[in-house]
């Protein structure tokens, strides 16, 4: 455990246990590939969020050719698709096999700011000679929808995780100071914790988001979005934190740091919080797919992400009637991916309970 | 005069009505008074639960008492304000019970021992300088700043705890019965550096314990504590070969013979006893 005389910290050493756990890491590398893909979405994506084209609505996943009509291998390509009316005056969709549309890296698309900032108009494939691409489909305005998807994952994504950072600082910090000084202090901050509690949140946060102003730009609401979650998140991590705070402040090494002279706050930053770590670690893990069910479900409903804006909650939003999920049942994809994302993070949070555990023991007293 | 506890009192609420109306209290020190000199340790010694460990928090101010005086170097600090405390703070300093508590399992040596230095202005290379001085000050090896506290025996965190308690170069030392929780070698061993301590650091020790063999060894002053009240003090020795309150004859005949006395829960300390003088320094609760 000593490495050029200096010892490994309890988390270094859980850190080691949870990438023993092969599932779990799993799941850390589809994340990673998943908040990659959303980072990089504008470049990634052949088409921009907006972009659509009517001739497409509702094409279905297009196949990728790699051998010709005359039986040699090409580079791929995409036919054309055209469409005809069955009798319910319904699209069919068949390839056009006269006209190919060769696929290649690195091809011109919109002008669009690449991260936000560089201006860029390259993507990293896309169809050329002014055909079109639907990897995984197109919805009812022909819009493609893998683009979409990444486009979506940097609200979906993004939202949780900022929520969770938001209303776990707040948390543990009213949790610390509450548990800390006790008393008046404590009841005062616990009222209020309750008060937030007692409403369901889901509830709270649909009429929440029903005050905002309807005219709201899509990164405002966002924003808002983020502030709600997190005014709805925090107390109750803070709850418990206090509780444990209220046992810890009793330990002697806090006495200890009294008796130095060492202030209050910084009593709470150095020995409380910290000993509350391995719990807050766990219960951040947890939390974030209580912020993606949330964002999902707003946006489901309407009062989150705003069309022509994408998010997996308003993707889905499409699918929400029978004729279209029978009809182009490609159209659920974002609903796979909020299942994947959640399942992801809650086996990492297993995991890291699993890994944090036998420190917490060996600890003996925590 | 080091410090001077005058009529301390703390009452802790043992039940609460419903309407937050207080009906009973442990009296946990009720008027006590004692007087430390400097250079000359001395001990407070008692069953448990007779309020040592609360009146040693209440000499540092971890805990408030109801009312009294706490005069140290000519001045009372009863009252005084977290910040204007912290001038004094570096001057009385303490060392827990439970080595195993008393340091932060996620502070590195360095770490607590750098907490301990925070106020004091120095280059980051003296402070370094000066942990290492003091670690082998209490005969530890001088490499061992990076390592955590759970790599360490009992004995050996006891000696990290008096290192951080002495980087503040403390006046007068609470050791509230800081050798209790070791084996009776290692007890010795850090007798020992305390003893040799004093005579480096300057320091005047303020020992609570129940262990009276140990109290011996160390102290010039002894106060014995029963119920909140101090029932005898006076020098070490003529406590030791003449104690003169029922209660200190009882605990020198356990201590000594490891026999109880048959009517040990028989005394009661009247309302409004004085403390009367034996001469020679030597008070004894009137009976």
């Amino acid at each position: 455990m000593t490495k050029n005389g200096e010892s490994l910290s309890q988390l270094q050493m859980a850190m080691a246990t949870f990438r023993k756990n092969g599932l779990a890491m799993g799941c850390v590398t589809i994340l990673a590939i998943l908040y990659f893909s959303a980072i990089f979405a504008d470049f990634l994506s052949p088409y921009l969020y907006d972009n659509e084209d009517r001739n497409y609505s509702y094409c279905p996943p297009m196949k990728i050719h790699f051998i010709g009509e005359n039986g040699k291998i090409e580079r791929p390509f995409v036919y054309r698709m055209y469409f005809s009316f069955d009798e319910f005056h319904k699209r069919i969709y068949k390839e056009d096999k006269t006209q190919k549309y060769p696929l290649g890296l690195f091809v011109k698309g919109k002008p669009y700011r690449f991260l936000g900032f560089i201006p860029f108009d390259r993507h990293l494939f896309g169809a050329q000679n002014g055909g079109r691409i639907h990897l995984w489909g197109a919805d009812s305005r022909g819009r493609d929808l893998f683009s979409r998807l990444l486009w979506g994952g940097r609200v979906s994504l993004s939202i949780g995780l900022i929520g969770v950072t938001i209303s776990f600082f707040f948390g543990l910090l009213i949790g610390g100071i509450s548990g800390y000084y006790g008393g008046k202090t404590d009841n005062i901050i616990m009222r209020i914790c309750e008060m937030i509690m007692m409403i369901p949140s889901f509830y709270l946060m649909l009429a929440l988001m029903a005050t905002l102003p309807p005219g709201l730009n899509s990164i405002k609401r966002y924003m808002l979005m983020v502030a709600i979650f997190s005014f709805i998140g925090w107390a109750s991590l803070a709850r418990v934190i206090r509780g444990m705070a209220m046992s810890l402040k009793s330990r002697e090494y806090v006495l200890a740091a009294k008796a130095m002279g060492v202030s209050d706050i910084r009593i709470i930053f150095t020995h409380i919080l910290p000993h509350t770590m391995s719990y807050s670690i766990i219960a951040v893990m947890q939390s974030v797919p209580g912020y993606i069910i949330a964002e999902s479900g707003l946006s489901l409903f309407g009062l989150g992400i705003q069309d022509p804006y994408a998010s997996w909650g308003n993707l889905l939003s499409e699918a929400m009637g029978i004729i279209q999920i029978t009809f182009a049942p490609w159209i659920l994809l974002p609903g796979f991916f909020i299942f994947l994302t959640i399942i992801c993070f809650n086996i990492i949070g297993d995991a890291l309970r699993d890994a944090l555990d036998p420190t917490l023991k060996a600890e003996g007293r925590t | 005069m080091l410090l001077e506890l005058k009529n301390i009192k703390k009452y802790f609420p043992s039940h609460i009505g419903f309407f937050g109306k207080v009906s009973s209290f442990v009296k946990a020190a009720d008027g006590v008074d004692l007087t430390i000199v400097e250079g000359e340790n001395f001990g407070l010694v008692g069953e448990s639960g007779c309020g040592k460990t609360t009146l040693g928090r209440l000499a540092i101010k971890l805990l408030l008492c109801d009312s009294g005086e706490i005069i140290f170097k000519g001045r009372n600090i009863a009252n005084l304000s977290a910040k204007k405390m912290r001038v004094f703070r570096q001057d009385i300093q303490m060392v827990f019970q439970d080595p195993f508590t008393s340091l932060d399992p996620r502070f590195t040596v360095r770490n607590i021992l750098s907490e301990a230095m925070q106020f004091q202005k120095e280059s980051l290379v003296k402070k370094e300088e000066r942990m290492k001085e003091l670690l082998l000050a209490v005969r530890l090896p001088a490499d061992i700043l990076g390592r955590f506290p759970h790599e360490f025996s009992g004995g050996e965190r006891q000696r990290i705890a008096i290192a951080r308690a002495l980087s503040m170069n403390p006046k007068l030392l609470i050791l509230d019965e800081a050798v209790s929780s070791l084996d009776v070698l290692v007890q010795e061993e850090i007798l020992n550096l305390l003893l040799d301590l004093q005579q480096k650091f300057n320091v005047t020790y303020f020992f609570i314990s129940h262990n009276l063999r140990v109290v011996k060894k160390i102290c010039h002053k002894v106060a014995v504590m029963l119920n909140g009240r101090i029932v005898e003090r006076g020098p070490c020795g003529e406590i030791f070969s003449n104690p003169l309150h029922p209660y200190t004859k009882q605990l020198l005949s356990a201590a000594i013979e490891y026999k109880v006395a048959s009517n040990q829960k028989n005394i009661v300390l009247k309302e409004n006893a004085k403390l009367i003088d034996q001469g020679g320094g030597h008070f004894v609760l009137e009976n």
